[in-house]
């Protein structure tokens, strides 16, 4: 790994590091994701540090080059979070929806209710 | 038998007036409950004017499965014994009401079908036949029952296929075959009636066109979940 490829990365991670913390700061974020985008920094930071391990790695997979096995693992955890916001999303829309009936229902009993207690 | 007639709506200020009107001879006694699906129409000002059906508003769109639940929500707090469900967009013959729930004595699930009735003929698109078809394949296999018309929403259930309507396995979109393979999953009775159906008046199919391949896979999908699902 060339010196300027390290810093490049270095950079980087601490820039998202950075990013991350102020929008949990900000509220636009919750600390529980925070922790998840903090260990991605952290383990673009751990390859830089100990490329020796990307080496490993690399042979472990059986692929040639070691920018191969960041792009795999890129990849591939990008699409396990996808599922990850899928799962949010169902849990989220089915609470939004038993929401909305709850209160369609109780605003039909109030209707229900006003029309006796007129008669 | 304390039974309620439930019809979720979307957009139908052009039928829904008629459909109640001939409701309110045929079941004087019998309470109706329209959920009106967030429509962007009159629906809501026409069902206000009969007086005796109950209107649920939902807030949004929830789609066809998410007011139906609703619905069976109303009527399990209620205490109905039976639902009788129908669109609002007068497809659905009021005549039929009573068999439907003739039959529901001896089963918890009556579906009305379209296909039973050998007096009229119902047409429609040949890719909605062949899925039709496919779908009563479907049930027959996997619970055994010869269901013709698994996609109709003419139907009755009873008060335990209410209960178990109104958990969250309920699918929000068009509750179709899956559903009734979930109910028999729960050793529900599902039987089918033949029941007077007209063409819609004024629709675009649900399953025409690229629809048509998007609900196929969601069916499939749909069932195998159901099968894999522990009762």
């Amino acid at each position: 790994m060339t010196f300027n490829q390290k810093i490049f990365a270095v950079t980087m991670a601490l820039l998202f590091f950075v990013i991350v913390m102020d929008l949990a700061r900000r509220k636009k974020l919750r600390v529980e994701y925070s922790v998840l985008w903090t260990v991605i920094a952290a383990l673009i930071l751990a390859t830089v540090i100990w490329y020796d391990a990307l080496l490993v790695v690399t042979r472990l997979i059986g692929a040639v080059l070691p920018t191969t096995t960041i792009f795999i693992f890129g990849v591939m955890f990008l699409l396990f979070l996808n599922v990850h916001f899928s799962v949010k999303l169902t849990d989220l829309s089915e609470q939004v929806k038993n929401l909305a009936q709850e209160l369609s229902l109780r605003t039909v009993k109030r209707k229900d209710r006003s029309d006796s207690d007129g008669k | 038998m304390k039974t309620l007639i439930l019809i979720p709506a979307r957009n139908e200020e052009r039928a829904i007036g008629a459909l109640l009107d001939r409701l309110e001879p045929l079941y004087p006694t019998t309470p109706v409950l329209v959920v009106n699906d967030a429509s962007t129409d009159s629906t809501h000002k026409v069902v206000g004017e009969h007086p005796r059906v109950v209107l649920m508003d939902l807030p949004f769109w929830m789609g066809y499965g998410g007011a139906l639940q609703a619905g069976y929500k109303f009527a399990v707090r209620e205490g109905y014994d039976a639902v009788v469900q129908m669109d609002g967009d007068g497809q659905h013959d009021p005549v039929s009401i009573r068999d439907l729930l003739d039959a529901l004595n001896s089963a918890d699930v009556v579906v009305g079908s379209r296909f039973l009735n050998v007096e009229k003929r119902y047409s429609m698109s040949h890719t909605r036949r062949l899925g039709c078809h496919m779908l009563s394949w479907l049930a027959r296999v996997l619970i055994g029952v010869r269901i013709t018309d698994p996609t109709s929403g003419f139907q009755a259930l009873s008060r335990k296929a209410l209960e178990l309507a109104v958990r969250d396995y309920y699918p929000l979109d068009y509750p179709d075959v899956d559903v009734l393979i979930l109910m028999h999953r729960f050793r529900l009775k599902v039987t089918e009636i033949p029941v007077i159906m007209h063409p819609a008046m004024e629709k675009t199919g649900m399953h025409e066109g690229l629809q048509v391949l998007y609900y196929g896979l969601k069916m499939f999908l749909s069932t195998l979940v159901m099968m894999m699902r522990k009762v």
